[in-house]
């Protein structure tokens, strides 16, 4: 009999909340209340008062990632707790830390120590430059890089989120024309997205090379599933393999087109999008396939 | 070619009104031509995209998504109604839909 396989994909910072997020965590009997005082206590103390309608940090950059890791991680607490175990686990991005804590690889403290950590490190070797970050949806990969020849030449194109979206990065002046021009030529989407560094672009090698050094000094444990690298789709199943992927993540282009067909060709059928808003499930529907992308608002329907 | 009539309008309506209420998570009911799809039900650009996939599949349409674009540029969807009317001038008219004023 075919074995249905599953999948637990972790999504990067939120870019927009559905708005039920803290309810769907109550009807789960998730920790996110703990997990935020926790996070107040050891890395913020503003964390506390994280409130999805009110106060969501959405404006804040490094706040923002915080509370994706944080909803993630509770996510996370919620399928352990019903033990519910995956086949494959896969980090969108910086999805990567809450993928390595839900692996048991690094443990919730380590994963806000990271997430701060990289962040102060890709800012300090920025040197104060403004980058920026865009999708754009609806044009052929040719003709982005001629858009990129062009008009933006120091942009690069970091990901393939699907057969018709990319993700842009480089300096915010090149960003925004990138993204204006993409329209005249036909982009049906294209979208801004609310960060100021130039993640997964060689503008981060340098940053990349400090955020080894700090990581030699971290513990990280061997992870108890496998994760699949979004750069390049090799298993992350050791601690080198682990730091390597940390360290890659910051400065290399993912592919996270590849990676979920990766998991489709390995018969993946299930996947839980275990985080805040729906952005893989969006991502998804661009993708040919047999399969259901669960977000935490469908979740409830199979665990 | 397929033909732009009545019918197909009707079915055109029915899968973008059901298309809206699976990806907003809306009711049927609570939706209308009037509908507007970024202020009232939280949809975005990308959906668009998706759905002109659809209708491409659906009625066999040999028209590049960068032509779309470049129609809707000059011709901004807000509304469902508008999307539905956008997408009967794309099955008409095809690639010659940036042709039209």
């Amino acid at each position: 009999m075919e074995r249905h396989k599953s999948a637990f994909i972790f999504p990067a910072f939120v870019r927009e909340y559905i708005g039920t997020e803290t309810d769907i965590t109550v009807s789960l009997k998730g920790n996110l209340k703990e997990l935020l005082g926790k996070a107040s206590q050891v890395i913020d103390p503003e964390l506390i008062h994280f409130d999805i309608r009110n106060n969501h940090f959405l404006d804040d950059e490094l706040r923002s990632q915080y509370i994706a890791y944080i909803y993630s991680c509770c996510i996370s607490d919620v399928l352990n707790t019903r033990n519910i175990v995956p086949d494959y686990v896969a980090g969108y991005s910086m999805g990567l830390y809450a993928a390595l804590y839900h692996c048991k690889s690094i443990d919730f403290e380590t994963g806000l120590k990271l997430i701060c950590n990289a962040f102060r490190i890709i800012h300090k070797n920025t040197n104060g430059k403004i980058y920026g970050m865009g999708v754009i949806g609806g044009l052929e990969r040719d003709d982005i890089e001629k858009l990129r020849d062009k008009y933006a030449p120091s942009v690069e194109v970091i990901n393939k989120n699907s057969t018709r979206t990319y993700v842009i990065s480089g300096p915010a002046g090149e960003i925004h024309q990138f993204l204006e021009q993409a329209l005249n030529e036909g982009a049906m989407h294209s979208k801004l997205l609310n960060v100021t560094s130039p993640y997964h672009s060689s503008f981060l090698d340098k940053a990349a090379a400090a955020f080894a050094e700090y990581l030699e000094h971290i513990e990280i444990r061997n992870p108890e599933y496998v994760v699949v690298s979004a750069i390049d789709q090799s298993p992350v199943n050791s601690i080198e393999t682990v730091k390597n992927e940390l360290i890659d993540n910051i400065h290399s282009k993912i592919n996270w087109y590849k990676t979920f067909c990766f998991m489709l060709d390995k018969d993946v059928n299930t996947f839980i999008e275990c985080g805040a808003g729906k952005t893989l499930y969006k991502i998804s529907r661009f993708i040919d396939g047999e399969f259901s992308v669960y977000p935490i608002t469908k979740i409830h329907l199979i665990i | 070619m397929i033909e732009a009539n009545d019918n197909i309008r009707n079915e055109v309506k029915q899968t973008v009104l059901e298309f809206f209420s699976e990806e907003c998570e809306v009711e049927l009911a609570n939706l209308s031509e009037q509908t507007n799809i970024i202020t009232d039900i939280d949809g975005d650009s990308l959906m668009f995209l998706e759905l002109i996939e659809v209708f491409k599949k659906k009625y066999h349409l040999d028209i590049e998504l960068k032509t779309v674009g470049k129609y809707i540029v000059k011709h901004p969807v807000e509304t469902i109604g508008q999307l539905i009317d956008t997408t009967m001038l794309i099955i008409k008219h095809g690639n010659k839909i940036t042709e039209l004023n």
